[in-house]
């Protein structure tokens, strides 16, 4: 039995509308699991269930052997880290991380030692007698972080903690946030809906989309393995280029094709031999996705002779937009690339890395 | 040059039409202040003193013939006689009552005997008894003490009743969203535009009935129905203010909803409330239009104010006991004139 289940969660709002469908999780003791998916998937509900601020409809919540689907938010031994910091305007730093303690009815010496700790941890020491007003945002979170931190609950909740604050201070709060795990080994769950934030900081990821989880699995799974067409698509910044191909057989070879003429894609992924079964999809149509890592401009392996629409210099890579097949495709190139607007290149995808999905069901098609 | 001296003419006029403003408002306000102070005589005279006096300048003359004495008042370059006795007593009455000067027979006596001794007429000094008006409102109109607290029973109930209605009604117009939320705050507005009159009338009945009437109480009832409107009003923008993830924090952390409620809302939303207790009181306070068709033997010192500009002729009196009136409503607005401030935006959240 995991330390955390939830089993087949399910909310429908009085108005009728369904934002979570059967929603199912385990998760283990000290882990760090991001609930990841754009913003109307259900994320937010199922953590608000969690803490207890949400009624559930149907399923149930099993928090360390105890079913705490039905109880207040104050008898399930939880803390949570809001988006908007949530700090007490009308308290001084000390006394909002004392607060939760007071309720607790720990002994004064007792609070005080563990403000100060918890204070030294967030190093906001030397503001713990202002008001919260006084601070900026970023101390603000640092606030709400040491006030989660001092009640030591079972199941620590964080809402979008780092979408208020700004592009810098959000990396290096994550790091924080990550260093406090290490430290703490809490059981998080975290929602966010960017995808740089969850790949940082999760053990595992839940990807969920319309309500339903579209796939669990850690970093490099939820990036490279995408079950579903929807997490190939949402993961990625650039995400993923996709285009319908059919598959044929030519010469003892599997090729993707699409198109015909000039423009035309066909792309050699290798000796047919390599893929059991794949009989059945012979001339069938798939979906196929490849990074924009992994394109390369060079040998055509692809698409022969496209023009470059776009280019993005970003320092470290280089972002060029091309059209394939009347849709938009990125291509990332490592470092800074002499590539002007209107080149015609070749690209060259590396067949290794080209996932394949069914039309029907937009799920992935396992080619071993 | 011509650019400068437009700037000049706009700040003259400015200043002009904020001088011509400030005296509109400040004026009557420190007329009736100086008029508050004045003795029956000084009330009489023309024109009227623009300050407030402490003493009159003074003569005292014996009249051989009449074996009588005359006091004269000065009155621009000449002295003016006002009264003319022979007996003590008729004195000393006459300057208690007339000028506001408190002085004993033996005294009179005294100036008397100096006067006679002397063969024109003597300057003497008469010291005025500067609170005399207040004393006299407070002392000879009757029940002035008891009106008083008649006024602030009934603001009290009025505070009570309109933030606890008032109150509960703004935080469920701003945390739940039902059916006719929004006609229902606009028919809270409609509420607040019923004249009092057109309520209370009715409302004597009922009063009565409930055997209320003539009490502070029932006052209070008819006073709170508009301003549980106002204070609902109010308050529902300043909770709507206080952010939801405030509340949910406390509780996720340990706290129940009346918990909540207590140590996080309404803290927050203090400065709503006292706002919200300024207007009820300020509506209580200033009453009298109400409290006359509400009471018979327990008037409110508004009521009691009225009546007294009713039997008197001379502004004085009336005058005195409207600064009574006024005295506590300055106290109670500077006492949270912060807060105020602070629902207006001085001061952030």
């Amino acid at each position: 039995m995991s330390y955390l289940e939830l089993n087949s969660l399910k909310k429908t709002y009085p108005n009728g509308v369904t934002a979570v469908k059967d929603i199912d999780l385990e998760i283990e003791k000290g882990e760090f699991v991001v609930l990841l998916g754009p913003s109307g998937c259900g994320k937010t509900t199922t953590l608000r269930m969690l803490a207890g601020l949400e009624e559930v409809t149907e399923g149930s919540i099993i928090l360390d052997g105890k079913d705490i689907t039905h109880l207040p938010p104050r008898q399930r031994d939880i803390s949570m880290i809001f988006q908007s910091y949530a700090v007490w305007p009308h308290m001084t730093v000390a006394e909002n991380i004392a607060y939760p303690l007071k309720l607790r009815k720990m002994d004064k010496q007792a609070i005080a030692a563990k403000v100060q700790e918890v204070a030294k941890i967030c190093k906001i020491v030397d503001y713990l007698n202002r008001y919260p007003a006084q601070l900026s945002g970023g101390q603000r979170q640092r606030v709400a972080v040491a006030r989660a931190l001092a009640v030591n609950s079972k199941l620590s909740l964080m809402d979008e903690p780092l979408s208020n604050l700004d592009a810098k201070l959000r990396v290096s709060v994550r790091t924080f946030l990550k260093e406090i795990h290490r430290n703490t080994g809490a059981t998080t769950i975290f929602v966010t809906h960017d995808q740089a934030e969850a790949m940082a900081l999760a053990d595992r990821i839940v990807v969920m989309n319309e309500g339903r989880i579209e796939q669990v699995g850690s970093t490099r799974e939820i990036y490279n393995e995408c079950e579903s067409l929807f997490t190939v698509q949402f993961m990625g910044t650039p995400p993923a280029n996709i285009q319908k191909v059919a598959l044929a057989s030519s010469q003892g070879r599997l090729v993707a094709a699409a198109g015909g003429g000039e423009g035309a894609m066909s792309l050699d992924l290798g000796d047919q031999s390599a893929f059991p079964g794949i009989e059945r999809l012979m001339g069938e149509e798939v979906f196929l996705a490849v990074r924009p890592e992994n394109i390369g401009i060079g040998e055509p392996n692809g698409i022969n002779e496209t023009s470059i629409e776009i280019v993005e210099p970003q320092g470290a890579y280089t972002i060029l937009v091309t059209n394939v097949l009347g849709g938009e495709w990125k291509i990332m190139l490592e470092g800074d690339v002499d590539i002007r607007i209107g080149q015609k290149v070749s690209l060259e995808i590396d067949p290794g890395k080209v996932m394949l999905y069914d039309t029907q069901n937009k799920k992935r098609i396992s080619l071993t | 040059m011509s650019v400068r001296r437009g700037k000049l003419w706009s700040r003259t006029v400015f200043l002009l039409i904020l001088a011509t403003v400030a005296g509109v408002v400040l004026l009557p306000v420190f007329y009736f202040l100086t008029i508050s102070f004045a003795s029956n005589y000084e009330a009489y005279q023309f024109p009227a003193k623009i300050f407030p006096t402490f003493s009159y300048p003074a003569q005292l003359r014996y009249n051989a013939d009449k074996k009588n004495y005359t006091l004269l008042i000065k009155k621009g370059a000449d002295f003016e006689a006002v009264k003319t006795t022979s007996d003590t007593s008729d004195f000393s009455l006459y300057c208690k009552s007339q000028l506001n000067v408190l002085i004993a027979s033996s005294e009179v006596q005294a100036l008397f005997d100096k006067a006679k001794g002397a063969d024109h007429a003597i300057p003497i000094k008469l010291k005025k008894a500067f609170f005399r008006n207040y004393v006299v409102f407070f002392i000879l109109a009757e029940g002035t003490m008891r009106a008083l607290f008649n006024s602030l029973k009934a603001a009290g109930w009025t505070i009570l009743i309109s933030l606890v209605l008032g109150g509960v009604t703004g935080y469920i117009l701003a945390r739940y969203k039902f059916r006719f939320s929004n006609t229902f705050s606009t028919g809270l507005l409609v509420v607040r535009m019923f004249p009092a009159v057109a309520l209370s009338l009715p409302l004597v009945v009922y009063i009565v009935r409930m055997n209320l009437y003539d009490t502070p109480f029932a006052l209070a009832i008819v006073y709170s129905v508009p301003n549980i409107a106002l204070t609902a009003w109010i308050t529902s923008s300043i909770f709507k203010g206080i952010s939801v993830e405030l509340e949910e924090a406390a509780m996720v952390f340990g706290a129940t909803r009346l918990k909540t409620l207590l140590t996080i809302t309404f803290p927050l939303a203090f400065p709503a409330i006292v706002a919200s207790s300024l207007y009820a009181f300020l509506a209580a306070w200033n009453d009298s239009i109400t409290a006359l068709i509400m009471t018979n033997d327990n008037p409110t010192l508004a009521l009691l104010v009225y009546r007294t500009v009713g039997s008197s002729t001379i502004p004085n009196l009336p005058a005195a006991g409207a600064v009574v009136l006024l005295v506590p409503s300055l106290v109670f607005t500077f006492i949270i004139k912060n807060y105020i401030n602070q629902l207006w935006g001085n001061v952030a959240l």
